[in-house]
């Protein structure tokens, strides 16, 4: 507990986690009035705190610090919050568009972001990659990593994540049964996001060497591998600084039979595959 | 009153709302209510941020080892449901 241990937070993460709090305490009021359909709910107007904290400056940053038992002088900050109606949002915000329910979360780019860099861009409204790779498209990205105090190469860095390729699947077209499987005409399937840039796919490499594509879509690229290829490190390049690499394996799963005599009637294919 | 049995800050408006929306409806209806409450408030960090807890004092007298009483004034009005989502 913050006021206990003496740690302090920053003021602006203090009213963003307040406005966080008062919109959910507002979505399940409003919840709550659709499911009992009622015509009318209660919504809050105006919201004021007072709250007896301490208040540090450090590098610049005020933060503050909920005065605990005995605190003696404690500062009393005076917050107001007011509802604001979209048009007012609209006038003062960056314009971005609104979130698809398709769209990837910040989460999926790993470590690139630590808790607290994630959360500064959630609260501008950056709450998912394309939303990242949207800032990039737009130039304001300087504008963003002084709002959200992201340094900006490190933003600049988890922007040309973002718009790396990115893979969700590797599979593999044809039978499971490698006797009926032409070696030529096998094709695999990489399902992903950022899969094309500028129109063109990236350029695809599996153990070191160039795979054909023969389509390319933003959400899916169908390559031509040759027979040993389906299995290995497969690279997807758009930007030689910023590859992306995966291991995979989608060679037909061959049968392993033991042995005669060892105790065991026939065999057993990997996978649950037939012998 | 311990810092574990504070509320969010959430629950504690999402109380005082659910009151008023148990108020009867017929005949004359409220059209807006003010609250202003005393509160004790700290800040929590966690994974997702800072998350303040606020709840209304236990005990009408304080003492050292209580936390000193902010206020909290709360203005809520009607709306439609449908200008509410």
């Amino acid at each position: 507990m913050i006021g206990e241990t003496g740690e302090a937070v920053a003021l602006e993460d203090f009213i963003q986690a307040v406005q966080s709090q008062l919109d959910t305490a507002q979505a399940r009021m409003t919840l709550k009035a659709q499911n009992d359909r009622l015509p009318l709910t209660f919504a809050i107007r105006d919201i004021s705190m007072d709250l007896k904290a301490h208040l540090e400056l450090n590098q610049g940053e005020l933060r503050i610090r909920p005065a605990g038992p005995s605190d003696k002088d404690p500062t009393v900050l005076h917050l107001v919050f007011t509802a604001i109606t979209k048009p007012m949002i609209e006038e003062n915000a960056v314009p971005m568009s609104v979130d698809d329910k398709n769209e990837v979360p910040l989460s999926a780019l790993g470590d690139e972001l630590d808790p607290a860099e994630r959360r500064r861009l959630e609260g501008i409204g950056v709450r998912t990659v394309e939303k990242l790779n949207e800032l990039e498209r737009r130039g304001i990205s300087g504008s963003v990593g002084r709002i959200t105090r992201l340094p900006v190469d490190k933003l600049e860095q988890v922007l040309a994540r973002a718009s790396r390729p990115m893979v969700d699947d590797v599979s593999r077209d044809g039978s499971e049964d490698t006797d009926q499987t032409d070696e030529l005409r096998q094709r695999l399937r990489v399902k992903g996001r950022n899969l094309l840039r500028g129109g063109m796919p990236p350029q695809v490499m599996i153990a070191g060497r160039p795979v054909n594509v023969v389509q390319a879509h933003d959400n899916e690229l169908v390559l031509a591998p040759d027979h040993d290829q389906l299995a290995g490190q497969m690279s997807l390049t758009h930007d030689p600084r910023a590859p992306t690499e995966l291991w995979f394996d989608q060679q037909p799963r061959r049968a392993f039979v033991q042995p005669a005599g060892n105790g065991h009637a026939g065999g057993y294919g990997l996978d649950g595959g037939q012998p | 009153m311990t810092d574990a049995a504070r509320r969010p800050l959430e629950d504690l408006i999402g109380e005082l709302l659910d009151g008023v929306t148990a108020l009867p409806a017929a005949g004359l209806r409220a059209t807006s209510v003010e609250f202003d409450l005393p509160v004790e408030a700290t800040v929590e960090t966690g994974p997702a941020g800072p998350m303040v807890r606020a709840d209304v004092p236990r005990t009408r007298t304080r003492t050292w080892f209580d936390r000193p009483v902010g206020r909290l004034s709360l203005h809520i009005g009607t709306l439609p449901v449908e200008e509410a989502r």
